[in-house]
C-alpha cells in the first residue's frame, strides 16, 4: 500500500509545475500576438496603454494612422498592469533578444537615453524636416529627445505631474481656500484644518512606491524650483544641499495627515476616494483627471485643481514619447507612423481621450475640456520641467533609488539618511 | 524488466550455435541504452537552460552590467555588486520578511492542512464535496488572491467592517502596519561583522500576518489533499489494533497518525518552503513593498532591480542568493533521499 504515496505526490508535482507553467504563461499571451509579425504589410505598436482612456486614445493613433495608410495592418502590442512595469519587462526582455517592436512607447530624457545610447532606436530627423515639427514643438522637448543632433523620438501629448486635486465640498466643509497662490506652508495649515474636522486630509496611493514619490518630487519643486531643479538633476547642487533637506522636512510634515490606508491603496483607488469624498486633496498628476470624471465627479463643482503649491509657473512634463526601432521589421511604415501620430488633428483626438496637452503648440484647444485647455495654456507659457518620478530628468537606477528612498523615509522620517541615500545614488 | 523482453521461442530447427556470451560492458548498454536515450535529451537541456543560466546569473551578478547594454566584464572587486546590496536597507528588509514569511507560512499550511484532512478523512459525509471546497483555492492564481485579500486587510474596506459591526471600533490596522515585533537587531549587531551593519529591525513585520494568512489560504488545500492521500493509504488493521491495545482516540492519532504522515510533512514542507522563498506574484498582488519595506520580498526587489532600475547586475545578485536559500532547503533532503536509497 505504501508506494501509493509518492504515486500521488508525483501527480500533485506535476500538475503544481503545470499550474505554475500556465499562470506564468497566461500574462504574456496577450503579447505574444505581435511578436512573430513577419508579414510585410504589418506593423507592431508597443505600450502600456490598456485602461479605458489610454486605449482609446491609442486606437485614435492607430486610426489617424490608417487613414494615410490604408491596408497596413496594426498590431496592437499592449501590455497590461503594473504601472507600465509589467510592459517594460516585457520590452526589456524582446530587447535583449534582438526581436524589438516596430515602434514602442517611453518618456524623453533618461527614459529614451538608455535606447538611444544602447543604439536601438532609429534617427527620426527627416521625420522632423519633413513636418516642420521642430518649430512647432518647444524646444527644451525637442532637446529631451535628440543626442548629438539627431532626434530619436516624436511626442504626442504631455501630461502635467504637478498638479493638486482637492474636494470641493470638503475642503468649504473645513473654511479651507485653495487657489494658485496658496504657499507650501499654507497648504499644511490646511491640512491641520481638514484634519480638526475629523476629515482624511490626503488623499495618497502608496501601494507602488511612485505616488509618494511624486508627491515627494513635487514638494521638492516647490521649494528648489525649476531653476535649482535643473541644478539638482544635472549634478550641479549636491543631494545633501539644505534646500533638499527643506523640502524632506515640509514632506515629513505632510506625511502624518495621509490616508492612513494609504500603503495598500493604488494611485487610482486614491483618486476614487477623493471623487467619493472620503478624503481631500491629492497631488497627482493630470491623469487622474480621467479617473475623477470618469467617477462621476464633476470639474469646477465636485473636484477643483491648483498646481501643487509653491510651483505655479512651472510645469512638470510627463511626455507620451513613441520611439521606432534601429532594426525595426517594417522600419518605413514606422517612420510613416512617426509622422502620423505628429499631426495636428491626431494630437488633438489624441488628448481628447488621454486627457493630455497636444505637444504642437499650433493645435487650438478650445474643443478641449476646461481642464486641459488650463493645462495647455500652462505648458505653452510655462517653465518646463522633467519628471524623476517618470524617468526623464535622471537615469533609471536613480529613479528606482529615489522610490527606494522615499519608501524608507515615510516610515524614519530621517532627513539625514535620506538625501544622504538620493546623494550615493546621483553619484552612481 | 518483465515488460520489455519477451521470452524467445525456442527453434528447435537451428543449426546455428548459441550466441557467445556479450561482455559485461556490453551487456551494461544494452540493459541502459533505452533509459540512456531517453534521458540524454532532457539532460543536455537542463544542463543549458538549468545549469547553464544558474552560472550566467552568477556571472551577470559579478559583472558591471548596468542598463540595456549587456557588459560583462567584471566589477573591481568581484564581490562589490553583494556588498553592495547586502548594505541597503531594502535587501535587508526582503531577507528579514523572507525568513519570518516562510516559518510563519509553513507552520500555518501545515496545520490548516492537518486540521482540515483530519476533518475531512473522519467526515462521516460529503468527503468529496469538502476536499473539492478545500482545494478549490489551489487552482486561483495567486493574483487574483492578492487582489482580493488586499482589498479584505484594508483596514477600512475588509475585515474591520466586521470587526466594528461586532463593536471594535479600532481594529487591528493589518497590512497598513508599519510595526516590527520584538526588535533583536540590538542584540544581534555585536556579534556581526561590521558594526553598524544592521539598518532594519530584526523581527516579525506585522503587516506580513495577513499575507501569511492569504498564502496559507491558497496553499493549505494543497496541504490537505497531500495529507488525505496519506491517510487513505493507513491501514485500517492499524486502529483496529489499537483500538484493541485500548487507546483512545487522541493516542492513536498522537503515536500512530501523526507518524505515519511524517514523510508527507517533509515533502510538503520541502514544495511550501520552495515556493514561499520565491514567493512574487501574492505579494506583489496583494501589498507591494508595504509601508517601510514591511512586505518587501526578493522576488519583488529582483523584478524591479533588473526591469525597472536596469542594474542586471544587482538583479542578478539577488537571484542568486533567492537560489541558495531555495538550495539550503532542498539540497539536504535530495542529501537524505541519495543516502537512504543507497543503503535500501
Amino acid at each position: 500500500m505504501r508506494h501509493r504515496i509518492p504515486t500521488y505526490l508525483t501527480a500533485a508535482t506535476v500538475t503544481t509545475a503545470l499550474l505554475t507553467l500556465s499562470a506564468c504563461g497566461g500574462g504574456s499571451s496577450s503579447a505574444g500576438g505581435g511578436s512573430g509579425a513577419t508579414a510585410a504589410n504589418q506593423l507592431e505598436v508597443f505600450s502600456w496603454w490598456t485602461s479605458g482612456s489610454e486605449d482609446a486614445a491609442l486606437k485614435e493613433l492607430i486610426a489617424g494612422f490608417k487613414k494615410g495608410n490604408p491596408g497596413v495592418e496594426v498590431v496592437n502590442g499592449a501590455v497590461a498592469g503594473g504601472g507600465g512595469g509589467n510592459a517594460q519587462a516585457v520590452l526589456q526582455t524582446r530587447l535583449q533578444g534582438s526581436n524589438p517592436p516596430d515602434t514602442w512607447q517611453t518618456h524623453p530624457g533618461a527614459a529614451i537615453g538608455e535606447y538611444i545610447n544602447s543604439d536601438l532606436l532609429a534617427d527620426l530627423s527627416s521625420v522632423y524636416e519633413k513636418d516642420g515639427l521642430s518649430s512647432a514643438i518647444p524646444r527644451d522637448l525637442v532637446t529631451s529627445v535628440s543626442k548629438d543632433g539627431k532626434i530619436y523620438g516624436v511626442s504626442t501629448g504631455a501630461h502635467r505631474g504637478n498638479v493638486l486635486w482637492f474636494n470641493k465640498k470638503l475642503t468649504a466643509e473645513a473654511g479651507v481656500e485653495l487657489s494658485a497662490s496658496t504657499t507650501p506652508d499654507q497648504l499644511v495649515d490646511a491640512l491641520g484644518k481638514l484634519k480638526a474636522k475629523g476629515i482624511t486630509p490626503l488623499c495618497l496611493g502608496g501601494k507602488d512606491a511612485f505616488a509618494t514619490a511624486e508627491l515627494f518630487e513635487n514638494i521638492l519643486l516647490g521649494v528648489v524650483g525649476p531653476s535649482g531643479w535643473d541644478s539638482l538633476t544635472s549634478g550641479e547642487t549636491a543631494w545633501t544641499d539644505a534646500e533638499v533637506k527643506q523640502a524632506a522636512e515640509l514632506f515629513a510634515k505632510m506625511l502624518p495627515y495621509a490616508d492612513p490606508d494609504a500603503s495598500a491603496l493604488t494611485w487610482d483607488q486614491a483618486t476614487k476616494r477623493l471623487a467619493a469624498g472620503d478624503c481631500a486633496v491629492e497631488s497627482m498628476g493630470d491623469w487622474a483627471y480621467g479617473e475623477l470624471v470618469k467617477d462621476g465627479a464633476k470639474d469646477g463643482t465636485d473636484f477643483g485643481y491648483i498646481p501643487q503649491p509653491g510651483t505655479n509657473g512651472s510645469f512638470v512634463t510627463v511626455v507620451d514619447t513613441f520611439v521606432v526601432a534601429e532594426n525595426a521589421k517594417h522600419k518605413d511604415l514606422a517612420l510613416k507612423w512617426a509622422s502620423a501620430i505628429s499631426s495636428p488633428d491626431v494630437q488633438l483626438a489624441f488628448s481628447k481621450h488621454k486627457g493630455s496637452t497636444p505637444i504642437r503648440g499650433d493645435v487650438p484647444t478650445d474643443s478641449l475640456p476646461a481642464y486641459q485647455q488650463q493645462a495647455a495654456t500652462s505648458f505653452r507659457g510655462d517653465d518646463l520641467v522633467q519628471s524623476i518620478v517618470h524617468g526623464e530628468a535622471m537615469s533609471p537606477q536613480f529613479q528606482q533609488s529615489f522610490y527606494d528612498a522615499v519608501t524608507q523615509f515615510v516610515q524614519s522620517k530621517d532627513v539625514d539618511a535620506f538625501v544622504k541615500a538620493l546623494d550615493a545614488a546621483a553619484k552612481g | 524488466m518483465p515488460v520489455l523482453t519477451r521470452p524467445a521461442a525456442p527453434a528447435p530447427h537451428t543449426t546455428k550455435e548459441p550466441p557467445a556470451k556479450p561482455s559485461p560492458r556490453a551487456a551494461w548498454w544494452r540493459r541502459h541504452r533505452f533509459g540512456i536515450a531517453i534521458l540524454t535529451p532532457s539532460l543536455i537541456m537542463v544542463g543549458i537552460f538549468v545549469y547553464g543560466f544558474i552560472g550566467y546569473s552568477v556571472r551577470v551578478s559579478v559583472s558591471k552590467w548596468q542598463g540595456l547594454n549587456p557588459d560583462l566584464s567584471p566589477r573591481d572587486p568581484l564581490y562589490q555588486t553583494y556588498d553592495d546590496m547586502f548594505h541597503t536597507p531594502r535587501f535587508q528588509a526582503d531577507l528579514r520578511n523572507v525568513t519570518v514569511f516562510t516559518f510563519l507560512f509553513l507552520t500555518l499550511a501545515v496545520v490548516v492542512g492537518l486540521v482540515l484532512a483530519l476533518l475531512v478523512h473522519n467526515a462521516l459525509a460529503g468527503r468529496t464535496f469538502f476536499r473539492g471546497v478545500f482545494l478549490f483555492p489551489y487552482a486561483l492564481s495567486f493574483i487574483v488572491t492578492g487582489v482580493v485579500w488586499r482589498w479584505i486587510f484594508t483596514p477600512s474596506t475588509g475585515a474591520n467592517l466586521i470587526l466594528q459591526g461586532l463593536g471594535v471600533e479600532h481594529g487591528p490596522k493589518w497590512i497598513t502596519d508599519p510595526a516590527v515585533a520584538g526588535d533583536v537587531s540590538g542584540a544581534l549587531e555585536p556579534v556581526l561583522p561590521g558594526g553598524h551593519f544592521i539598518q532594519v529591525e530584526l523581527g516579525i513585520p506585522l503587516a506580513l500576518i495577513p499575507v501569511v494568512i492569504a498564502a496559507s489560504w491558497q496553499l493549505g488545500g494543497f496541504v490537505m489533499a497531500n495529507f488525505l492521500a496519506a491517510l487513505s493509504a493507513l491501514p485500517e488493521e492499524l486502529r483496529e489494533a489499537a483500538a484493541l491495545d485500548g487507546a483512545g482516540t487522541v493516542r492513536y492519532h498522537w503515536h500512530i497518525v501523526l507518524p505515519w504522515l511524517r514523510p508527507v510533512v517533509v515533502v510538503v514542507l520541502i514544495i511550501l518552503g520552495h515556493i514561499s522563498l520565491k514567493s512574487f506574484d501574492l505579494v506583489y498582488a496583494m501589498v507591494g513593498q508595504g509601508p517601510g519595506f514591511a512586505t518587501d520580498v526578493p522576488g519583488i526587489f529582483v523584478f524591479e532591480q533588473t526591469f525597472r532600475a536596469l542594474r542586471y547586475n544587482t538583479g542578478a545578485a539577488a537571484s542568486v542568493v533567492m537560489f541558495l536559500l531555495s538550495a539550503a532547503v532542498i539540497v539536504p533532503y535530495l542529501y537524505r533521499s541519495v543516502i537512504r536509497e543507497k543503503t535500501r
